[in-house]
């Protein structure tokens, strides 16, 4: 519809909306071709006419079935693709920008590309199309009246149909405040007991469990009793719609029919007190507008603003190319000169300069907000170069295309998602083609293969919703072993042991310092315990890198 | 809760994954159908009346529908052939809609009258049921997941009482009733073949295919949760998978469970297609029947009567076309319930009352607990056998990272659950002689999470002392340190808090909920990381007021934190669910810690 809408759906989804809605509209003609039929056999009894009559019923049945049926394959389709797009669209907007969600958090994200791509599909494939089709229909059936049977009955019903909207949303505008209010009543009683649920343990901790099912039973009552006087005079609206659809569709088509009996045959006249029925077909679309029409609106509007949001105009702004005629130091496994970085509230990197050997251990450290997660994003190729030069393992960093550097190095986060799935196949994440072995001799490194040997299934452990099998340290050290298991020489590791038991993180601290110099090792901490074992560390302060003193695990700022 | 092995994140990604709809996971002894029904029947007696006068006006409405079209045909052509006056005529047309308009105000009035009441009956019967059995129902995964779902099932009820009941019963009722007047009138041999179309569309049609579709829907639901789940690896994942080079993978993935599910939702498609189409097919068939037998044998004027009045007479099947599918819904939604309702309670109440008067030792004698698995699967202990005693009046510190059972240890204290092996004891007493109530009254707990009413600050602070005085709750607040912010609040202390004390800083929404506690006048105080908000001046300044607040109490403090240990008079330290070293705190150090930890053999291979 809008061109906004057009961004949101694919073009097939556009057409499909077509296909649903004229099987709607040739099913509703098919009806009325065929009730004109019937209406024929008054005139002239011959059995061709009840041939014709049940021939277009049968057309009528077959569209009525295309209808629904295609509306509801178009729509799990369309599902299809908007899904696709919308993690394409993340996916795309993480490696631009390094922005994890661009809007709200990843739960939302999930939402919309769960529960408000269904509803908005059902509604633009299934419901709108019919919709519009059973708009159309009045308009059709006395259109084909006035051509077919008598102008002055089709085009006078015709032109009073127009009416019928005029004088609902008057009315309907004369109720909005009550209705509105109606709404909100309603809004805030179920808004208590979610309230009130959401705190079950409080209250019941506290002792208030009767108190307040008492106060809620009371509010209850008196809120129902306002809610069944507003809709006393607001339901007012359905003796306008029933008694203006009744009095003026049928009974001034009656009217009309009377008037016009002269020039009327019987079958004629009986033809178009059928087709009265038809113009009754808008109503039946009513009832679905609360329950899929509104969704989807909603669901489309929130999936577009997600769509619509902008790639992070800063991460292509400032990118610069990179110095030119500057070649990398061999034997270097990272090596960064005057790298900047903004992420458009200011410089957060101004300037960073640093050298790392292959085989070598380097901490950094900082506040938070200091720029460590930015200094690693560049690193791992899911931030762009802004300014400066970065070579990882002699690679230089391209500000065009980040993503270039992202198989040269594995990563640890702060915490560790375990995919829904084995704990092997969370392993071949890292590669697919990896061996058992190859496997046992990361999970050994990483000193979690007791535990998965432990497992009821070892390796094929598998690891249902919320991964209760395995515990925070454990995740750790098994996405440990994932970063070892992808050969990439450099790990980079975000504070990986902020979130895991005092047990965990000493095997953390085992098994980094076990690890063959043919790995280099750069890790965001500060940990005593991890700091012992680098050989030098960092610390970012005011946007650059400075050497700090490490003395037993202690940061020496002195 | 169980969070040793559910990060944040996770639960979060949980909580908002969409419902898990129509699975069935009622427990072990699932109520027959006939038990079902009893059970909601009786909760909803009070609708039944109105219920059936909302049906009442339903038959009126699509009666007098009938009649309006069937008069507005009939009378056209009789007036044309000369059979009747006009004035007639138009006064019955205008009789027949007003009277249907009114019906329908009535019907419609009614429904809501009767949706509105039920939807009230059940979400008080279900709080009702619901508050005794917290904290635990709340606290264990299985049944926070049918929490989730608990208004959307009340939903469901309430829409079978107000938008299923009356068109499916009334479709019944018209329908037979409208055949059997024309078969009066008309004879048999007229209308017989109209009359065996209704009985098709109001008998067979909505019963065409409803197992496989129940089959195929049961079997969506549960691809679309498959696919949740992908989608929300995918998104928490999001660094492995662009680290890894997975992006290609995962869509592919994900679109092949989008292809599963469009399969399987094919099938109940096209059965709702096929009765559509069907309903359409037997309603023309009727129409043309009625005409072409009546031919020659009825007056023209009635003929077109009867034809206008079948096609209306088939609003009332369509009706009828989708609602078995609903029903189904609505019964698993019916069933959920009954679980939720008949879930037995963890704990139960002890013969004796707890007063005390003065604050109690609190010992656990070689506690040991796990978690209730959702699938009955042994999930490790999250506590094995910890033994500790805080001595009456005494301050205690329990330090650990996450996971290491220090909050599910107080939890024990305040019975969420009872141990597995080993007892919790207040002077010596074995808490669970006690009743709940009266346990609850002596220990207090201020948790983490932020638990505030969507209400006004003083309401919040009476929820535990209901009889609290203004000057009570001033002096409350001042011990927490709120009383000058409140103040300058322009409603003091009646401002409203916002859902989830949205309206007020996190540190404000601590210190209320320690204030709330204060008020009950707790023997024991149990504080669960209180100071997560709060910086460390006004951490001190709180603690510094608390041992002013008039009652001295026992406290435990579950905390990350080992600076709050300088206040203390025991310092326990917890990982993994054993208690690694207690002492006092000049002895319990970063260096004893870590000392203890390298003999207990972590790095010991």
């Amino acid at each position: 519809m809008s061109a906004a809408a057009r961004g949101a759906l694919s073009r097939e989804a556009r057409r499909d909306t077509w296909l649903v809605g004229l099987s709607r509209l040739a099913s509703a003609m098919a009806i009325a071709l065929a009730l004109v039929s019937i209406a024929r056999l008054f005139d002239e009894p011959s059995e061709a006419s009840v041939a014709w009559a049940l021939a277009w019923a049968l057309v009528a049945a077959l569209m009525a079935f295309l209808e629904l049926a295609y509306g509801g394959h178009a729509a799990r389709a369309e599902e299809r693709r908007l899904r696709a797009k919308l993690l394409r669209r993340q996916l795309e907007l993480a490696t631009t920008t390094g922005h994890r969600f661009a809007d709200g958090a990843p739960a939302r994200l999930i939402q919309l590309m769960t529960d408000n791509a269904e509803r908005v599909t059902e509604f633009r494939e299934a419901y709108l199309g019919a919709t519009i089709a059973a708009m159309l229909v009045p308009f059709v059936t006395l259109g084909y009246v006035a051509l077919a049977i008598d102008p002055v009955v089709g085009g006078l019903v015709l032109l009073s149909c127009p009416l019928i909207p005029v004088f609902l949303y008057g009315f309907m505008r004369l109720f909005r405040k009550t209705s509105a209010n109606s709404r909100k009543q309603r809004g805030v009683l179920a808004n208590r007991y979610l309230d009130a649920i959401r705190n079950l343990t409080t209250i019941r901790l506290l002792g208030a469990g009767e108190r307040i099912e008492g106060e809620l039973r009371q509010e209850g009552e008196a809120n129902r009793g306002t809610i069944m006087r507003l809709l006393a005079g607001n339901q007012l609206v359905i003796i306008v719609m029933d008694g203006l659809f009744g009095l003026l569709l049928v009974s001034a088509t009656a009217a009309l029919v009377v008037v016009r009996s002269a020039s009327l045959s019987i079958g004629e006249m009986v033809a178009i007190s059928l087709l009265t029925v038809l113009l009754l077909e808008p109503l039946q679309q009513v009832a679905g507008f609360f329950y899929i029409g509104m969704g989807g609106i909603a669901s489309e509007k929130a999936i577009r603003a997600y769509l619509a949001s902008a790639p992070g105009a800063e991460g292509a702004r400032a990118a610069s190319p990179s110095p030119s005629g500057l070649e990398p130091k061999p034997d270097l496994a990272l090596e960064l000169r005057g790298v900047r970085f903004d992420h458009g509230r200011g410089e957060v990197l101004s300037g960073v300069d640093l050298e790392v050997e292959r085989g070598a251990r380097v901490a950094i450290v900082g506040r938070s907000g200091a720029g460590k997660s930015t200094l690693l994003g560049l690193l791992r190729g899911t931030l762009a170069l802004q300014g400066g030069a970065l070579f990882v393992g002699g690679v230089p960093a391209d500000p065009a295309r980040p993503s270039a550097l992202r198989g040269l190095s594995a990563t640890v986060s702060q915490t560790t998602w375990m995919f829904t799935g084995t704990i092997a196949e969370n392993l071949r994440l890292a590669r697919e083609d990896a061996s058992e072995a190859e496997m046992w001799e990361a999970l050994e490194r990483a000193e979690v293969a007791d535990e998965v040997r432990r497992m009821p299934r070892g390796l094929d452990t598998h690891l249902g919703e919320g991964a209760a099998l395995v515990s925070g340290g454990q995740a750790q050290r098994v996405s440990l072993a994932r970063a070892l298991l992808s050969r990439r020489p450099l790990l980079l590791l975000d504070e990986p042991t902020s979130q895991v038991d005092i047990e965990s993180e000493a095997r953390i601290v085992d098994a980094l310092a076990a690890l063959p110099r043919s790995w280099t090792v750069v890790v965001v901490t500060h940990r005593p315990s991890l700091l012992r074992i680098v050989d030098r560390a960092y610390g970012l302060e005011g946007g650059l890198l400075v050497p700090a003193r490490v003395e037993d695990g202690e940061i020496d700022h002195g | 809760m169980a969070e040793r092995s559910l990060s944040p994140s996770r639960l979060e990604a949980l909580a908002h994954a969409p419902p898990r709809d129509d699975e069935r996971r009622g427990p072990s002894s699932e109520p027959s159908l006939r038990e079902l029904l009893r059970w909601l029947l009786g909760i909803t007696r009070p609708v039944h009346p109105p219920l059936l006068v909302s049906l009442f006006f339903r038959v009126v409405n699509l009666s007098l529908d009938v009649a309006l079209f069937a008069t507005a045909a009939g009378g056209a052509v009789q007036l044309a052939t000369g059979g009747t006056e006009t004035a007639r005529f138009f006064a019955a047309l205008v009789a027949l809609s007003l009277g249907k308009a009114l019906a329908a105000y009535l019907e419609q009035f009614t429904g809501h009258y009767v949706a509105f009441k039920a939807l009230e009956l059940l979400r008080t019967f279900v709080f009702a049921k619901l508050w005794p059995k917290a904290p635990a129902i709340v606290a264990f995964s299985r049944s926070g997941d049918l929490l989730a779902s608990l208004t959307r099932d009340v939903d469901r009820i309430e829409v079978v009482y107000a938008h299923t009941f009356a068109p499916v019963v009334s479709a019944h009722i018209v329908a037979p009733l409208a055949f059997a007047l024309a078969a009066a009138l008309f004879g048999l041999s007229h209308v017989w073949i109209a009359g065996a179309a209704l009985g098709l569309s109001l008998f067979v049609v909505p019963y065409i295919g409803v197992r496989r579709a129940f089959a195929d829907t049961a079997e969506t639901l549960a691809r679309r949760r498959a696919l949740a789940q992908h989608v929300t690896d995918s998104v928490f994942g999001l660094d492995e998978v662009l680290g890894y080079g997975r992006e290609a993978e995962r869509l592919e993935a994900m679109d092949a469970l989008g292809q599963a599910i469009q399969a399987s939702a094919s099938a109940p498609r096209r059965i709702a297609a096929l009765r559509r189409g069907a309903n359409v097919l037997l309603a023309l068939v009727a129409v043309a029947s009625v005409v072409w037998l009546g031919l020659g044998e009825q007056p023209l004027y009635v003929l077109a009567a009867l034809a206008a009045g079948t096609l209306r007479v088939f609003e009332a099947p369509r009706g009828v076309e989708d609602s078995t599918g609903y029903l189904d819904h609505s019964l698993s939604a019916a069933r959920r319930l009954y679980a939720i309702s008949h879930a037995p309670d963890r704990v139960s109440d002890g013969p004796d009352t707890l007063a005390l008067s003065r604050p109690p030792s609190v010992r656990f004698e070689g506690v040991s607990y796990a978690y209730p698995s959702p699938d009955g699967r042994a999930l490790d202990d999250a506590l094995s056998d910890v033994s500790l005693e805080i001595p009456a009046g005494g301050h205690a510190i329990l330090v650990g990272r996450s996971g290491s059972g220090k909050s599910t240890l107080v939890q024990l204290l305040l019975r969420y659950d009872d141990p597995r092996r080993g007892r919790v004891a207040l002077d010596g007493a074995p808490i669970t002689r006690f009743s709940l109530d009266s346990l609850r009254r002596n220990v207090v707990a201020v948790s983490q999470r932020n638990q505030l009413l969507a209400a006004s600050i003083a309401e919040n602070l009476r929820l535990g002392a209901p009889r609290a005085s203004d000057e009570e709750l001033r002096r409350a607040i001042e011990v927490v340190g709120l009383a000058r912010e409140i103040d300058a609040m322009p409603e003091g202390l009646g401002t409203f808090v916002g859902p989830n004390g949205a309206a007020l800083s996190g540190g404000q929404a601590q210190r209320l909920c320690l204030a709330r506690a204060l008020l009950v006048h707790p023997k024991v105080l149990v504080l669960d990381e209180f100071a997560a908000h709060l910086d460390e001046a006004l951490e001190d300044e709180i603690r510094e007021a608390l041992s002013r607040w008039d009652a001295d109490m026992t406290i435990l403090e579950v905390t990350h934190r080992l600076r709050a240990s300088r206040h203390a008079d025991l310092v326990a330290v917890l990982d993994r669910g054993r208690l690694l070293l207690a002492g006092p705190p000049s002895e319990v150090t970063e260096e004893a810690i870590a000392a203890r930890f390298a003999s207990s053999g972590g790095s010991s291979r």
